[in-house]
C-alpha cells in the first residue's frame, strides 16, 4: 500500500472554483511596470525604461480596491512630448487591464514646467477620448505602443 | 581545303556585325575546319578511320597550315583600310586562336602572331580584339619569355582606361596570365613594370575588375622589387579604402563588399613598405563617422600590423590607442567593439615579435603604460560601467604576448587584489572577481587551456602563424629580427614567395603565466567567494567561474590543487539549493571531468553517493532532497569514465535500500534510482556513446536477475520495489536502450538466453511462466521485458522459434486471454513489433489475412454479453490496434484496410469509443517500440499515406453517423492531427500532386489553381469538424486543433477568412476563464486570436473588431498570470486594427 500523497504529481491543468469563476479579491498582483517599459520614446528610438521616463518605484498599484498610479518623469522640464507620452501609457493601461482598475497618471513632482496643466489634460475622460479621436494621434500613439509587448525583453537582449 | 577557308573567311566578313546569324555561322564553320586539321577527324566515315589512325603524322604540320592558311585567307582584310572589317578579321583569328589546340603551334608562328598583335595594338578600334589574342597567344606553350616581356610592354603604352569594361578585363586576364607563365621575365622589367601595372589599373572602377586588380597587386608586391614605386602602388591601391560597395540587388556576378574589402585588405597588408603611407590614413579613418569604414579600417590595422612591424607601427602608437579605445569604452555596436580589441590584440602582439628577444620587454611595456594606466583608472570604482570594457582591453591587450602580459599582470594584478581587500561590497567584490576572470581567459588564450597536450601545441600554432606571416618579408626589410632570430636559417633559405611552416623551437614551454604567483591569492578570493553565505549569488558564481577557469589553465594547478576546486565545487552540489549555482557548478565540474576525471572519481562521486538515503526511513528521502543530489550523479555520468563508476555505484546503493528492511513502501526513491540510470542511457545514446553495449553484461544481468528473482519468489508482486509496474517500465526501458547499441549478434545472443528463460523456462531449474495464462501476476508481468527486448532487436535477427506464425498465433492467444492489463499490453506490443519486422512479405500477408483479421472481427463485433466478453473485445481490438500500427508503418496494404475496420467501429456505441481512441495507438509514436530507435520498418511518409487514406473516411462517417457516435470521428481526426507533420496537411503528397498536375495539363487547366484546390480542399473539407471538435472535452485536443488554426492562419489565410464568422465566437469562448477552459487552452485560443490582425485583411475583421475587444476585457482579469499577458498582447493586436 501507498502512502497517500507522497508520490503523486501536482495537477498542471488548472481548475477553478466551479461555483464561482470570479473569485473575491486580492488578485495576483499585476504588473503594470511590465505592461508601459517598453514603449517607444515618440522622439528617441529608445524606450521609456532606458530612457528613465518611467520608472518601477513610480507605479503604485492597489489591487484591493483597484487603483493603479503612475508618474513620469519627462526627460527635461520644457519636454514638448510630455502629454503625448503621458498618453501612450494612459492608452497603453486603458487596453491592457481590466475594467475594474482607474488608473490615475502625472508628471512627477517638479520635473516639468507646467505640470499642473499635463496633469490634468491627461486625467481628463473626454479630452483623451477626443485625442484619441484624431486618427493622425492615433496612428503616433500605435506607433508608441508598437514596441510595448517586449516587455524589457530589449534590454536584457543588450546586456552581454 | 584552301577553298573551305577561304569560302568561310568571305561569308564571316560579308555577314554583318561579328554577332549576326550568318557570322556565327561562319566562324565556327571556319574553327571546324581549323579543328577539322587540328584533329584530324573526317566527316567522311570511310576515311575517318585511316585518319583516326595515323593522327600524329598530320596533326603537327596541321594545325600550323590551317592557322597559316587561315592568315593567309584573311590577309587583305586584317590590313584593311575599313576599320570594321579590320577589327572584324582581327576577331576571328582571336576567337580561333583561343579555340585551337594551342600545343601545335610552333615558336615561329606565335612569335609572328603576337608581334603582328602587338604592334597593332595603337589601332584602337581592333585593339580589342588584339586584346583577346593576346590574352589566347599568353597561354600557348610555345609563348617565350620574350614574347612575354614585349607583350607587358606594348600593353603598358595602351591606354587601358579609355576601353571599356570587359576589354579592361582581358587587359588583366592577359597580365594575370603573363605573371603565371613567365615571371622571371617579367620581373627583369623591374620597375618598368610595376609602374605600368599602376598606370594600367589607376581609375579602374569596376568590382570585377577591381578584383582580379587587387589580386595582381599582391602578386607584384610578393614578386617585384617596389622599393622606388611604393607611393605608386599605395596610391592606386589606398584610394578604395574604405569599400563602399553596394552590389545592385540582381547582381549576377554574385560579388560582394566583403569580397572586395578582403582582396584590398590583403594587398595592404602585402608589404611593410606600405607602413608609413597607410598609418596615418588608417588612422584617420578610424574616426570616420560611418560604422562600417571603421569596422573596415580596425580589421585592416589588425590584418596589417604583424606585417608592418613594431618599428612602423611604434610612431602611432597613443593616436591608435586611443581612438581604439574610445570604440571600446563608447562601444555603439558590439561587432565594432570586437574589431577594436582584435585590432588592439595584433598591435600589442606586434610590438612583441618586432623587436629582438633581448629588449622585447622595453617597447611592449613602455607602449602599454598609458594604456594600463586608464584602465587601472578606470578600475578604480570596478563596479562603474567603464570597469567591464576596461577588463577587455587589457585581456585583449595581456593576450597578445608573454611581455605584454607580464607588464600588464604585475601592474594591475596587484592592485586588483588590493581593493578587494579592502572592499566589503559584495557588488564591488563582483565587479572586481570579473575582471580577474578577463586575466585568467587572456592567459588561457596565451599559455594554453588544460585541453592542450603538455606540449603547449596551441601556443605554437598561434606563433607559427605570426611568424609565418612577418618571415616571408625579411628577406627584404628586415622588421621581424625576432623571428629571424628565433629561426636563423630561415631568412637565408626562405623562398620570397613561400608562407612554409616553420620550425618552431620548444622554447615557450617555459613561458609561464604571470599569474602564476598568484594562484594562492586567487584561490582564496574565489574561494570565499564561492562560499560566501551572501545572497548575492552573482558573487558567488564569479567565485565559481574564477576556480573553473583556474582549473582550466595549462600547467596551472597541480593535480592536488585541481582537487581542491573540485571539492569546493561540490560543496555546492551537497549543500546547495540555488538552481543556476548548482547548474553552473555541474557545467564545470563536467568541463573539469573531461580533462581531469580523477579528482571527481576520488571527490564528487563519493560524496555525492554517500549522501543519498541508504534506508527509506531516512527523512531524507520523505522531503526528496535526494532528486537534486541524484540530478547532479545524473549529468555527470555522462562522461564515459565517471559512468562506469557511478552506474555500479547507484546499482549498489539500490541494493541496499532494498535490502534494508523498511516500513516505508513508497518506492519513488529507488525508482528515481533507476530513472537517473535511464537517463543518462538516453542522453548517451543521444550523443551516440559507444560505452552503452558493455552494460548488457554488467547493468543488464544484475537487474533482470533482480527482477526474476524477485518474481520467482514473490509470486503477488507484493514487494513494494520490484514488484511494482514503474520499476517494471523503467528496467524495461533501460534494458531496450542498452539492447539498442548492439550489433546484431550480440542482441542475437541475449535474445536467445531471454526466449531460453521465458518460453523454456530454464531458470536454474525452476520455470518462469511469463507466457502462460494462468502465471502468477508477477511473472506475468514479466513479459514486458520480454516486450523490450524483442521489440528493440535489429532487422535481420531471426527468432529462436520454429515458425513465426505459431508464435504469433500463441502470443495473440495469450493477449486474448491474459488477466492482467500489463501482460496484454506488453504481449500486444510483442506482436506488434514481430509482425512490424517480419521480413517474408507474404507469409506476412496470408498470416494477417488468415488468422488474423476474420478472427479479431469476430470478437470485436460480437455482441457484449458478460464482463469477460467485453474484456475480450477489448483485448481484441487492442492487438488489432497494434499489428495494425505495425502495418501503416510499412505502408503495407493490409495496414490500411485494417484501419478502414477500425473507422467501422465508431459507430458502434459500445466499442465505439475506445476504437476512435485506439488512432493515437495507430499513429501516434510509442517510446518502448516500433520506432525508429528500435530498428522498426519505417516508410518514409508513412504519416502523409495514412492521412490521406483515412481522412476522406472520417469525414465521411462524420457527416453519416448518428449523433451519439459523431464525436468518435473527430476524437481520431483530432489524434490524426495531432501526430502528422504540418507539411502534410498544407501539401498532399508528392506523387498525388503529381497526379493532379498531370490531371491539369491533361485538361489544359491552370496548374496553380489545381494546387490552390488540393491544398485548401483539405482544409475546407475539416473546418467545420475541426470546429465543432473544440466542444469535446478532451483539453489535449482542444489544444492539438487550436494549434492547427494556428497554423492554418498563416499558412492558408484564405481558408481561415471563409471560417472566420465561426472561429471567432468558437476562440472567444474558449479564452474565458470557465469550468472546461485548462489554462493552456485558453492560452492557445488566445494565441489564435491574436494572429489574425496581422494575417487577414482589414475588411474580414473589422465587422467582429468591437465583439473581440469587449470580450478580451475578461481574460485581461485571469486567474492566470500567463494567460493575462497572452491577452494583454492580443487585445494590443486588435487594436491596431486600421483600415
Amino acid at each position: 500500500k501507498k502512502t497517500p500523497n507522497s508520490n503523486q504529481t501536482p495537477q498542471l491543468s488548472h481548475a477553478p472554483p466551479s461555483s464561482n469563476p470570479f473569485p473575491a479579491f486580492p488578485r495576483p498582483p499585476l504588473v503594470p511596470a511590465d505592461l508601459i517599459r517598453s514603449i517607444s520614446d515618440p522622439e528617441h528610438p529608445l524606450t521609456l525604461e532606458q530612457l528613465n521616463v518611467t520608472q518601477c518605484e513610480h507605479i503604485t498599484v492597489d489591487n484591493t480596491v483597484g487603483r493603479v498610479r503612475v508618474e513620469f518623469t519627462p526627460t527635461i522640464p520644457h519636454c514638448s512630448m510630455a502629454t503625448l507620452i503621458g498618453l501612450c501609457i494612459r492608452v497603453r493601461l486603458l487596453r491592457s487591464l481590466p475594467d475594474r482598475f482607474k488608473v490615475d497618471i502625472n508628471v512627477r513632482q517638479g520635473t516639468h514646467q507646467s505640470e499642473n496643466a499635463v496633469n490634468k489634460q491627461l486625467n481628463d475622460k473626454e479630452r483623451v477620448a477626443a485625442a484619441l479621436e484624431n486618427a493622425h494621434l492615433l496612428e503616433v500613439v500605435n506607433q508608441c505602443l508598437a514596441t510595448a509587448g517586449q516587455r524589457g525583453s530589449e534590454v536584457t537582449a543588450v546586456e552581454r | 581545303m584552301e577553298s573551305a577557308i577561304q569560302r568561310n573567311v568571305r561569308n564571316y566578313i560579308v555577314a554583318t556585325g561579328d554577332s549576326s546569324q550568318e557570322a556565327l555561322a561562319a566562324s565556327s564553320a571556319i574553327l571546324e575546319t581549323v579543328k577539322f586539321l587540328c584533329f584530324g577527324i573526317h566527316v567522311d566515315p570511310v576515311h575517318s578511320a585511316a585518319l583516326q589512325f595515323a593522327p600524329v603524322d598530320v596533326n603537327d604540320g596541321n594545325v600550323q597550315t590551317s592557322i597559316l592558311v587561315l592568315v593567309q585567307a584573311l590577309g587583305e582584310y586584317l590590313t584593311s583600310e575599313e576599320d570594321s572589317v579590320r577589327a572584324k578579321a582581327t576577331g576571328i583569328l582571336s576567337f580561333v586562336l583561343a579555340n585551337c589546340q594551342q600545343n601545335q603551334i610552333n615558336a615561329t608562328a606565335v612569335n609572328v602572331l603576337t608581334d603582328f598583335f602587338r604592334e597593332r595594338l595603337a589601332d584602337k578600334i581592333s585593339a580589342p580584339k588584339l586584346l583577346e589574342g593576346l590574352l589566347a597567344l599568353s597561354k600557348f606553350d610555345a609563348f617565350s619569355n620574350e614574347n612575354a616581356t614585349k607583350t607587358a610592354k606594348a600593353l603598358f603604352n595602351v591606354n587601358v582606361q579609355s576601353f571599356q569594361q570587359a576589354v579592361r578585363h582581358t587587359v588583366f586576364q592577359t597580365i594575370d596570365s603573363l605573371l603565371k607563365q613567365h615571371l622571371q621575365a617579367l620581373q627583369k622589367l623591374g620597375d618598368d613594370f610595376v609602374f605600368g601595372f599602376t598606370q594600367i589599373m589607376d581609375g579602374e572602377k569596376d568590382p570585377r575588375n577591381l578584383l582580379l586588380a587587387f589580386g595582381l597587386i599582391k602578386n607584384i608586391i610578393h614578386e617585384f622589387d617596389i622599393a622606388s614605386h611604393v607611393e605608386d602602388l599605395f596610391e592606386v591601391t589606398f584610394c578604395y579604402f574604405p569599400i563602399t560597395f553596394k552590389p545592385p540587388p540582381d547582381d549576377p556576378y554574385g560579388i560582394t563588399a566583403e569580397d572586395l574589402k578582403f582582396s584590398l585588405r590583403e594587398c595592404l597588408a602585402a608589404t611593410p613598405h606600405f607602413a608609413k603611407f597607410a598609418m596615418p590614413l588608417l588612422l584617420e579613418k578610424l574616426s570616420s563617422s560611418s560604422g562600417s569604414a571603421k569596422k573596415d579600417s580596425m580589421e585592416t590595422i589588425a590584418a596589417c600590423a604583424p606585417i608592418y612591424g613594431a618599428t612602423a607601427l611604434i610612431p602611432y602608437l597613443a593616436d591608435l590607442f586611443d581612438a581604439l579605445k574610445i570604440e571600446i569604452f563608447h562601444a555603439t555596436d558590439p561587432a565594432l567593439e570586437d574589431a577594436a580589441l582584435a585590432a588592439m590584440h595584433r598591435i600589442v602582439a606586434t610590438l612583441s615579435a618586432g623587436i629582438s628577444v633581448i629588449a622585447a620587454a622595453d617597447p611592449t611595456e613602455k607602449a602599454l603604460k598609458p594604456l594600463i594606466v586608464e584602465c587601472m583608472v578606470n578600475l578604480k570604482e570596478p563596479e562603474a560601467k567603464n570597469s567591464k570594457p576596461a577588463g577587455r582591453i587589457l585581456k585583449a591587450a595581456a593576450s597578445a604576448s608573454d611581455p605584454a602580459c607580464n607588464a600588464i599582470v604585475t601592474a594591475a594584478v596587484p592592485i586588483l587584489l588590493r581593493q578587494y581587500r579592502e572592499s566589503n561590497l559584495a557588488t564591488r567584490k563582483k565587479a572586481i572577481i570579473d575582471v580577474l576572470h578577463e586575466f585568467l581567459e587572456a592567459s588561457k588564450t596565451l599559455y594554453g587551456s588544460i585541453d592542450d597536450t603538455n606540449d603547449g601545441t596551441r601556443k605554437r600554432k598561434r606563433k607559427r602563424e605570426r611568424m609565418s606571416l612577418s618571415a616571408s618579408y625579411d628577406c627584404r626589410v628586415a622588421v621581424c629580427p625576432a623571428a629571424s632570430d628565433a629561426v636563423p636559417s630561415c631568412s637565408l633559405t626562405l623562398p620570397s614567395s613561400s608562407f612554409s611552416p616553420f620550425i618552431v623551437p620548444p622554447a615557450d614551454q617555459d613561458f609561464v603565466t604571470p599569474l602564476l604567483a598568484y594562484k594562492d591569492r586567487f584561490f582564496e578570493i574565489f574561494g570565499t567567494a564561492l562560499m560566501s553565505s551572501n545572497e548575492y549569488s552573482a558573487l558567488r558564481l564569479g567565485g565559481l567561474k574564477g576556480l573553473h577557469l583556474m582549473a582550466m589553465l595549462r600547467q596551472y594547478l597541480a593535480i592536488n590543487e585541481v582537487g581542491i576546486v573540485v571539492q569546493s565545487i561540490n560543496q555546492i552540489l551537497l549543500d546547495d539549493d540555488d538552481a543556476e549555482l548548482r547548474t553552473e557548478a555541474l557545467k564545470s565540474l563536467f568541463m573539469i571531468a573531461h580533462h581531469r576525471p580523477a579528482p571527481l572519481l576520488e571527490h564528487t562521486v563519493p560524496s555525492l553517493v554517500a549522501q543519498l538515503p541508504y534506508s527509506l526511513d531516512d527523512p531524507a528521502v520523505a522531503h526528496r532532497t535526494y532528486e537534486k543530489t541524484l540530478h547532479a550523479l545524473g549529468e555527470l555520468a555522462v562522461k564515459p569514465a565517471l559512468f562506469a563508476v557511478i552506474v555500479p555505484e547507484l546499482l549498489k546503493k539500490l541494493d541496499r535500500v532494498s535490502n534494508t528492511d523498511s516500513t516505508n513502501t513508497d518506492v519513488t526513491y529507488p525508482q528515481a534510482m533507476l530513472s537517473t540510470v535511464l537517463t543518462v542511457l538516453n542522453v548517451k545514446s543521444a550523443q551516440a556513446h559507444t560505452d552503452i553495449g558493455s552494460c548488457i553484461t554488467t547493468l543488464v544481468p544484475r537487474l533482470v536477475s533482480k527482477l526474476v528473482e524477485s518474481a520467482m519468489a514473490d509470486p503477488e508482486g507484493s514487494d513494494s520495489m520490484w514488484g511494482d509496474v514503474s520499476t517494471l517500465q523503467i528496467t524495461a526501458s533501460i534494458v531496450a536502450f542498452v539492447l539498442r547499441s548492439l550489433d546484431a549478434s550480440s542482441q542475437k545472443t541475449f535474445i536467445d538466453q531471454l526466449f531460453d528463460l521465458f518460453m523454456k523456462g530454464n531458470t536454474a531449474g525452476s520455470s518462469l511462466g511469463g507466457h502462460a495464462v494462468d502465471a502468477p501476476l508477477s511473472q506475468a508481468r514479466l513479459t514486458l521485458l520480454f516486450a523490450a527486448v524483442v521489440g528493440s532487436s535489429r532487422k535481420e535477427v531471426i527468432l529462436p522459434v520454429a515458425s513465426l506464425p505459431e508464435f504469433l498465433t500463441e502470443l495473440i492467444g495469450l493477449a486474448l486471454e491474459a488477466n492482467d492489463d500489463v501482460q496484454r499490453e506488453a504481449v500486444t506490443r510483442t506482436v506488434g513489433s514481430v509482425v512490424n519486422k517480419w521480413q517474408d512479405d507474404a507469409g506476412l500477408t496470408t498470416f494477417v489475412q488468415t488468422n488474423v483479421i476474420t478472427k479479431l472481427s469476430a470478437i470485436m463485433t460480437s455482441p457484449v454479453v458478460d464482463d469477460l466478453a467485453q474484456r475480450k473485445q477489448s483485448a481484441a481490438l487492442l492487438v488489432h490496434l497494434w499489428i495494425t500500427k505495425a502495418l501503416v508503418l510499412r505502408t503495407h496494404a493490409l495496414g490500411f484496410e485494417m484501419t478502414d475496420s477500425v473507422i467501422k467501429l465508431f459507430g458502434d456505441p459500445q466499442v465505439g469509443k475506445k476504437a476512435s481512441e485506439g488512432f493515437n495507438v495507430i499513429i501516434g509514436d510509442d517510446e518502448l517500440v516500433l520506432n525508429k530507435a528500435s530498428f522498426a520498418v519505417i516508410k518514409l511518409l508513412y504519416k502523409q499515406r495514412f492521412f490521406n487514406h483515412c481522412l476522406p473516411g472520417l469525414v465521411s462517417g462524420f457527416k453519416s453517423s448518428m449523433d451519439d457516435v459523431k464525436h468518435n470521428h473527430l476524437i481520431a481526426l483530432s489524434y490524426v492531427l495531432r501526430n502528422i507533420p504540418k507539411q502534410v496537411l498544407l501539401n498532399e503528397l508528392p506523387p498525388l500532386r503529381f497526379e493532379t498536375q498531370y490531371f491539369a495539363w491533361n485538361h489544359n487547366l491552370q496548374i496553380h489553381s489545381s494546387n490552390d484546390i488540393s491544398n485548401h480542399f483539405i482544409f475546407h473539407q475539416l473546418f467545420p469538424l475541426l470546429i465543432q471538435s473544440l466542444s469535446l472535452p478532451y483539453p489535449s485536443l482542444k489544444i492539438a486543433t487550436l494549434n492547427t488554426f494556428y497554423m492554418a492562419t498563416t499558412d492558408a489565410p484564405q481558408v481561415v477568412a471563409a471560417h472566420i464568422q465561426t472561429l471567432i465566437p468558437a476562440l472567444l469562448g474558449l479564452s474565458k476563464m470557465a469550468e472546461p477552459n485548462t489554462m493552456k487552452v485558453r492560452i492557445a485560443a488566445l494565441r489564435c486570436l491574436a494572429q489574425y490582425p496581422s494575417a487577414l485583411r482589414y475588411d474580414i475583421l473589422h465587422p467582429y473588431k468591437t465583439q473581440v475587444l469587449l470580450e478580451l476585457g475578461q481574460a485581461l482579469d485571469d486567474n492566470k498570470r500567463l494567460v493575462r499577458r497572452h491577452a494583454v498582447d492580443c487585445r494590443a493586436r486588435w487594436y491596431t486594427i486600421t483600415s
